[in-house]
């Protein structure tokens, strides 16, 4: 993965390893092609492009909810991408799609409960929940009601603490501000790097709200149509001309206009970007 | 009056395992298994073999014909609807299939005529000023603690609200580490148990003969039908209000009762598909 | 279509129609065989109206009431009014058509599993009414001494006779055939099978698809009107049990075993289960010692696991249009 020195960054055999995996739905067209990323621990990466990129896609493919067509999965020296979604759960990697996907007819409580379904040592889970509820008193508030009554934002922080009760050791979000309102963003932005700072764990985070993501992570990746056309460190790449044209300047989810994607694509080759 | 009213009793609390075992099924796999009703046949004819034939003790017979049938149940799974769970149309004449298959091979191998057994408790009991048989209420109340520990498992336990994510959001379940799969088995296993189990218990009141899920597969229907696919406690409701049709409504208003309720049914599902307190079906 | 293939589609049905018209010739005269012939185009019949409807994505359940209701139209009027035999079958398959008439809108506004159901419904709730009034329809035990075919010798046969009745029911399939090739080489099949893939996209081009599926409802409601009609003259009888339930289900699992892409499929796979059920036992009624079933549901299964074109599919140079009977079947709508 060569990169010029503007964007370098530690380049050796990282903790969680993508290796040019592609993704296509049954025959039709690649939805992502030939796509690396790397994270290392305690790091959390952004994924940002807009809609139809193939960021779910991608992350869709290492939760193990569909194969990739060629590349593999590497977490810690070992392969993942054939794995059932459930084994690729139990061993740490767990997302928390866009939508979330709350379990709308249970309460928030047994939401939470069910986040730590693949650990082993149940006994220790009530206890856990309930300090959870501490740390986050919004979710004590909300406990026993229907997790499908709470507000987006709401949602969001349940989503997320569920995810954490399943102990992960790198936690993909889909799109956690999609939706939400610039204060609820903040909240959300704050919330993220609590978790980092306060648990052992690194996040892939993959958003159309190209600033939040690049103002809370260390490194990120540009998907567009498939492939990933630049990445290196946030703060570089907040500061780039192309990357902010298409994608700090509008704040709405408009998706980049031909030519800019073309010219993204040409500089990106000379930035040494993601076709590895 | 108290014999109507019993009648009631038993016939709504089996109908209601049969009814939730389908419902469950429909629940984890969004599939309608048209064989379930074969279930409750073969837990009949387990129960005439064990308890009728061989002499097992009662209590001893319905709790393995009901977990053998279970297994059965989930050695059909895998042969005919796993390949093809993909496809809901393809999933669902399969189990047409089956409802076909075995309807006929209980046809072949018992024949027409119904297998007795005598009931496992004798005497009367007395109660409103009649006579009632003991069992009927014996096969009521244990079909109600069946359904109540079902309940508390799906409430309270790891595996019961797994069943229950899987079934309210498949991808959320996957996300969390559930394994889908083993939960459709084990609902499809549960459900399959459930509908042998009622025909376990009923198995003495009547005679088991080779159409008798055949001739529960509409009522079965329409309770679900009644109480929304997919909902636990819509079943029971079905379940209940049919029963009280069939008993009462037809003791006191006659056959005619039965047009009502067909009448009735497709008017419910002409205006509201989904039931009247239920999920949408797929 | 090229000429080629016209004149080729039109050759296959001709072909099917000379064997369905030429079948008594190798019956001979054995009663027996004839028989189950008669059965076989009794049930083909309906199965043809099944299988216009999976084509349209329709899954009827509930056949047998209007079989139903064209056998008891038909038995009555040749029993209490004395009306003469064409004109009262022809009969039992108008009013059978006439009842689907009026509840083909607000049945095809519900769709999937619960028209299904409703279907299973309305078919309980007729034969429920049929019990419920033995003045006219002599309930649970039906009519007896419906007559049979007149007398008359047409074309060297008798139509009284077995032979004779054979070629009534043989007409009557051969004619739907007809109708369904007009269909066909008409374009209308396609349309129909188009929409019931994408409705938005044929609604788009200017498909009526609730009225195309309406005319298919109520046609096959015809052609299964009919069949009971010449049912209850055939047995001289009528009973609900004839067309209940389970025989509503066969119908359809006989389309679709012999294969929802060719329009000779019903026929086939009717013939063929029913064949291979009486050979493999003793009697000729059908499913009365579990064989039918049997067959039939294991042909089911191998069709949705094996052979989603069904039986017509084996081979699908000879009889053609197998291969589109897979993703006929998964768009079966339910």
């Amino acid at each position: 993965m060569a990169e010029p020195a503007e964007f370098a960054v530690s380049s050796d055999s990282s903790w969680f390893e993508v290796r040019n995996v592609s993704v296509a739905y049954g025959r039709a067209a690649p939805v992502v092609r030939d796509v690396s990323l790397s994270v290392h621990p305690h790091e959390v990466v952004a994924l940002i492009g807009s809609n139809g990129a193939g960021k779910t896609t991608l992350l869709r493919a290492i939760s193990g909810l569909t194969r990739p067509q060629s590349g593999s999965v590497w977490l810690d020296g070992t392969r993942i991408d054939k794995l059932a979604s459930h084994a690729i759960v139990s061993r740490g990697v767990v997302q928390v799609p866009e939508g979330r996907h709350l379990f709308p007819d249970m309460t928030v409580w047994e939401n939470l409960l069910l986040g730590a379904h693949s650990r082993s040592d149940s006994h220790m889970i009530r206890d856990e929940a309930a300090q959870f509820e501490e740390r986050f008193p919004i979710l004590r508030k909300l406990s026993g009601r229907r997790a499908g009554t709470a507000s987006g934002g709401e949602q969001q922080i349940v989503a997320l603490v569920r995810a954490l009760m399943a102990k992960p050791r790198l936690l993909l979000l889909d799109e956690p501000t999609t939706g939400l309102a610039p204060q609820i963003v903040a909240e959300v932005a704050k919330l993220i790097n609590e978790v980092v700072v306060g648990y052992d764990v690194s996040i892939v985070l993959v958003e159309q709200n190209a600033k939040m993501a690049l103002s809370v992570s260390q490194r990120g990746y540009v998907m567009e149509q498939g492939r990933v056309t630049v990445s290196g460190l946030s703060r570089a790449l907040l500061h780039d001309d192309r990357v902010a044209r298409a994608y700090l300047a509008v704040k709405s989810e408009r998706p980049a206009l031909p030519h800019e994607s073309a010219g993204l694509q040409d500089r990106g080759q000379i930035h040494g970007s993601g076709t590895n | 009056m108290a014999q109507v009213l019993t009648d009631f009793l038993v016939m709504g609390a089996l109908y209601t395992l049969v009814a939730i075992g389908l419902s469950l099924v429909f629940s984890v796999m969004r599939i309608v298994n048209f064989a379930h009703a074969q279930m409750y046949m073969l837990g009949a004819y387990g129960t005439y073999l064990l308890y009728g034939q061989m002499r097992w003790p009662f209590v001893l017979a319905v709790p393995i014909t009901a977990a053998t049938v279970g297994a059965f149940g989930v050695a059909c799974e895998f042969v005919i609807i796993r390949p093809v769970r993909q496809d809901p149309a393809r999933a669902m004449i399969s189990t047409l299939g089956l409802l076909l298959v075995l309807g006929g091979l209980a046809l072949m191998v018992f024949g027409q005529n119904g297998r007795f057994a005598p009931e496992p408790l004798a005497g009367t009991v007395f109660a409103l000023g009649s006579r009632i048989d003991p069992f009927q209420l014996a096969d009521a109340g244990l079909a109600t603690v069946v359904v109540g520990l079902l309940f508390s498992g799906l409430h309270f336990s790891r595996m019961g609200r797994a069943l229950r994510a899987v079934a309210q959001d498949e991808l959320g379940a996957r996300l969390q580490g559930i394994d889908v799969g083993l939960i459709r088995t084990t609902g499809f296993a549960i459900g399959a148990a459930l509908a042998a189990l009622a025909g376990s218990l009923i198995m003495p009141l009547t005679t088991a003969t080779p159409d008798m899920g055949n001739n529960i597969l509409l009522d079965m229907f329409i309770i679900v039908v009644i109480g929304g696919l997919g909902s636990i406690w819509g079943a029971v409701v079905g379940a209940f209000v049919l029963a009280l049709l069939q008993t009462v409504g037809v003791t006191y208003l006659g056959q005619f009762s039965i047009l009502i309720v067909y009448l009735l049914v497709m008017l419910l599902l002409l205006v509201r598909p989904s039931g009247v307190l239920g999920y949408q079906s797929t | 279509m090229t000429t080629f293939a016209t004149r080729r589609i039109l050759t296959r049905y001709l072909a099917v129609i000379a064997i369905v018209l030429l079948a008594p010739l190798w019956l001979g005269n054995n009663a027996y065989n004839v028989s189950v012939a008669i059965g076989i185009l009794m049930f083909a019949l309906p199965a043809l109206g099944a299988w216009l409807l999976l084509n349209c994505g329709i899954w009827s359940f509930g056949q047998g009431a209007f079989a139903s209701l064209g056998a008891y139209t038909t038995a009555l009027l040749l029993m209490r009014l004395g009306v003469l035999f064409w004109p009262a079958l022809l009969a039992g398959g108008v009013v059978a058509a006439a009842v689907s008439l009026v509840l083909v809108y607000p049945f095809l506004r519900t769709s999937g599993v619960v028209f299904s159901i409703l279907t299973l419904v309305g078919l309980s709730a007729l034969d429920e009414t049929i019990l419920l009034t033995p003045p006219i329809t002599g309930g649970g035990g039906g009519l007896i001494g419906v007559p049979a075919p007149p007398s008359v010798t047409v074309l060297g046969v008798n139509l009284a006779t077995e032979t004779g009745e054979y070629f009534i029911i043989a007409l009557l399939l051969v004619l739907a055939l007809a109708a369904v090739y007009c269909m066909d080489r008409a374009g209308y099949l396609r349309i129909l099978r188009a929409s019931a893939q994408n409705e938005d996209l044929a609604e788009a081009v200017g498909i009526n698809t609730r009225q195309c599926r309406a005319a298919v409802f109520v046609f096959a409601a015809f052609l299964t009107g009919l069949a009971g009609a010449f049912s209850a003259s055939y047995l001289q009888s009528v009973q609900p049990s004839v067309w209940d339930v389970f025989p509503s289900i066969y119908i359809v699992a006989y389309a679709i075993v012999g294969g929802v892409g060719s329009a000779f499929g019903p026929l086939l796979g009717t013939a063929t289960i029913i064949f291979v059920a009486s050979e493999l036992s003793s009697s000729s009624a059908t499913g009365s010692n579990g064989l039918l079933p049997i067959l039939l549901g294991a042909c089911l299964a191998a069709v949705v696991l094996i052979l989603p074109g069904g039986m017509a599919s084996i081979g699908s140079g000879v009889v053609g249009a197998g291969r589109r009977g897979k993703s006929r079947l998964r768009r079966g709508g339910v």
